[in-house]
């Protein structure tokens, strides 16, 4: 069953520069710590720390507000 | 600026208990960045899908597995799940003191200021007994439904709380092969130690800002502007052949002048 | 600069940092299989539009180091690679479909719910509600390109000077190419001295202050906090101190006396939670209840989730001797 995708550039060739283009960025990785709302991880220097019960969520859950972060519990 | 606090608990050394007020010891100030749909530009949103069937899976309808060995998961239930939920409580149980060196500071994890919930004799008068003790309170708690585990201490006359990692989260160097190489001269450690006393001072921590967020915030402001910002490249360090010693010599006559 | 910018305290530095006991024969997380990565299984035919993967990686124990850079003091180089020192808290729970199929996470556009793919996505900063400047990873690096590629040791502190509090995290550094013999001085002279080296560099789009010590002729970068990223007691809010009765204070050192102890009781360290998963789960496995069998094809993503210290050991064990393996 193939998924629903929204991609502008087809898939061109499978050579190295494609490979290489195609390559996650470190920010794009799974990374080390884990979200305390989702569970999914990402790397340290992409975490949302809310201000409230000062646990770490990744930036898809972040809350974020002016310049204050909250994760959804806190919120 | 008051801050709002995160918990409150009772430090429990046995029979005594100190209420307390658990703040946060650090500020983030990163820049933070937000993940976006390149066409759109608009933050992402997250699913979790069934990779064979391609379809999402609803929140409600996600179940859970440890994984014992790659390539084997047992599912648990939500029942066994809970059951490794740990009970709430409010102490902050204190399991021994141990003299405030012994435990490394590599362990250390992220600290909290503990201010006092009303008793401040109570509180004050720990702070005071650790701090003459020379002493550390290796500590457990359970905050939100998560186990941690933290040194009691103290900074000036009041206590922090900092989390511990777990034992095998900090690899000790003694565990790995030491890189091998010539050794240095008897001429060249020379150098290199007084190089280094020429550039040895005390720590100000004050002394050093983060410039790089400034530069960040900057840039944003330039492209918000509608600016285009040329690309600054590194200049390509090129490998020096000077001999190590040629090195020593010459930076030492560079920091002397200086 | 806020007039209340913390001092650092001194004093609460071990001597002679005295690990917890087993720490240092440790081998690693303990996993059931041992350190053996996960070998590549053939993906099943039309399962996802995965990227191709690289054979080359997903068999090899070979974990890049996230940064690479040159550490200098005076004009002396020495080239390295950077490697977390820290493991990563192990993975708990997988999240699964009801068959027990491991769940991927996808990003979608929240309103037209299209699929974005993982490398796609970018990254952007907020300037208004809902207006974003997008910042691109040369960009970010052109800001402060020096930086970014050196760490630069400009002064010299005592070790006990370091306030503990200031730690975040830490990292080795493995040296490269020919840099062993200055790696080594360099080492030599710290731990000779009781030493470490400050500078400032910046990784991942962040910079950090760093201390660098040495520690058994490894060099370890321990990043510390910028002095108005730790809050003083003031700032907080905590009340101004009360100088206590010495009938309390008394009373609180029989307290502590009691619970006195020489040594860390290292089993207060332990994952207990982790433990006890682990436990349920193999007396699960044991019944052969609720067993599922995985196939996952290698995940693009998965790189650095590898043993950390079959990586450091190779590592540090290549960097010996002169012409180090070029890393690809």
């Amino acid at each position: 069953m193939k998924t629903r995708k929204t991609k502008a550039p087809a898939r061109r060739t499978r050579g190295l520069k494609a490979r290489a283009k195609r390559a996650l960025r470190w920010w794009q990785q799974r990374g080390t710590e884990a979200c305390a709302h989702c569970g999914h991880t990402y790397h340290y220097e992409m975490e949302y720390r809310c201000v409230d019960c000062d646990r770490g969520v990744c930036a898809v859950c972040a809350v974020v507000e002016r310049e204050t972060i909250h994760c959804p519990e806190c919120v | 600026m008051a801050a709002r606090a995160i918990w409150k608990a009772e430090v429990e050394l046995g029979s005594t208990k100190v209420p307390v007020k658990m703040y946060s010891a650090v500020t983030d100030r990163n820049v933070r960045f937000r993940l976006l749909d390149p066409e759109t530009l608009t933050p992402v949103s997250q699913r979790m899908v069934n990779p064979d069937s391609g379809r999402e899976v609803e929140t409600e309808k996600i179940e859970r597995g440890y994984e014992v060995q790659p390539g084997l998961l047992v599912k648990l239930e939500e029942e066994e799940l809970a059951q490794l939920e740990p009970k709430p409580s409010r102490e902050i149980e204190i399991v021994a003191f141990v003299p405030d060196t012994e435990i490394d500071h590599r362990w250390y994890d992220r600290p909290y200021y503990l201010g006092p919930d009303g008793d401040q004799d109570a509180y004050f008068a720990l702070a005071d007994a650790l701090k003459k003790e020379g002493r550390e309170g290796l500590a457990r708690w359970t905050m939100r439904g998560k186990r941690y585990v933290g040194a009691l201490g103290t900074e000036g006359p009041y206590l922090v709380l900092i989390t511990l990692r777990h034992l095998e989260e900090v690899v000790d160097a003694s565990a790995l092969p030491r890189p091998q190489s010539a050794a240095p001269t008897n001429a060249e450690l020379k150098m290199a130690e007084q190089l280094v006393e020429m550039l040895r001072g005390s720590f100000e921590p004050q002394k050093y800002r983060d410039e790089y967020r400034e530069r960040v915030m900057e840039l944003i402001e330039a492209k918000r502007k509608g600016k285009v910002v040329p690309l600054k490249k590194a200049r390509a360090k090129k490998a020096d052949d000077a001999s190590l010693e040629k090195l020593l010599a010459q930076s030492l006559k560079k920091a002397g002048a200086a | 600069m806020s007039a209340t910018t913390r001092k650092p305290a001194k004093k609460r530095w071990a001597k002679k940092p005295s690990a917890p006991k087993s720490a240092a024969t440790r081998k690693g997380p303990k996993r059931a299989n041992g350190s053996a990565k996960r070998p590549a299984t053939k993906a099943r035919p039309a399962q996802r539009p995965a990227p191709e993967r690289r054979p080359t990686e997903a068999d090899e124990v070979r974990v890049r180091p996230f940064w690479s850079g040159t550490v200098t003091f005076g004009l002396v180089s020495i080239p390295v690679d950077l490697y977390p020192a820290n493991r990563p808290r192990q993975a708990g729970l997988r999240m699964l479909s009801e068959e027990g199929t491991p769940l991927r996470r996808e990003y979608h556009n929240p309103d037209s719910g299209g699929r974005i793919e993982n490398t796609e996505v970018v990254r952007g900063y907020e300037i208004d509600k809902g207006e974003f400047v997008v910042l691109t990873d040369e960009e970010l690096e052109a800001v402060e390109p020096e930086r970014t590629r050196d760490i630069s040791l400009d002064a010299f502190v005592d070790i006990d000077e370091l306030d503990p509090m200031y730690f975040d995290r830490a990292y080795f550094l493995a040296p490269r190419e020919n840099a062993g013999k200055a790696y080594r001085l360099l080492a030599d002279v710290m731990e000779n001295n009781d030493l470490a080296g400050i500078a400032r560099f910046v990784m991942r789009s962040k910079e950090y202050l760093v201390a660098i010590m040495a520690d058994g002729g490894i060099l370890r970068a321990e990043t510390m906090r910028f002095a108005d990223e730790i809050r003083t007691p003031e700032e907080i809010g905590l009340p101004k101190p009360k100088k206590p009765r010495p009938a309390d204070v008394t009373a609180m050192k029989k307290a502590i006396a009691k619970l006195a102890s020489e040594q860390l009781p290292e089993e207060a360290l332990q994952d207990e939670y982790l433990a006890e998963l682990r436990r349920i789960a193999e007396a699960k496995r044991k019944r052969g209840q609720d067993v599922v069998e995985v196939e996952e094809p290698q995940d693009e993503e998965d790189v650095g989730v590898i043993d950390l210290m079959e990586a450091l050991k190779k590592s540090m064990a290549a960097a010996s001797g002169r012409g180090a393996r070029k890393r690809a």
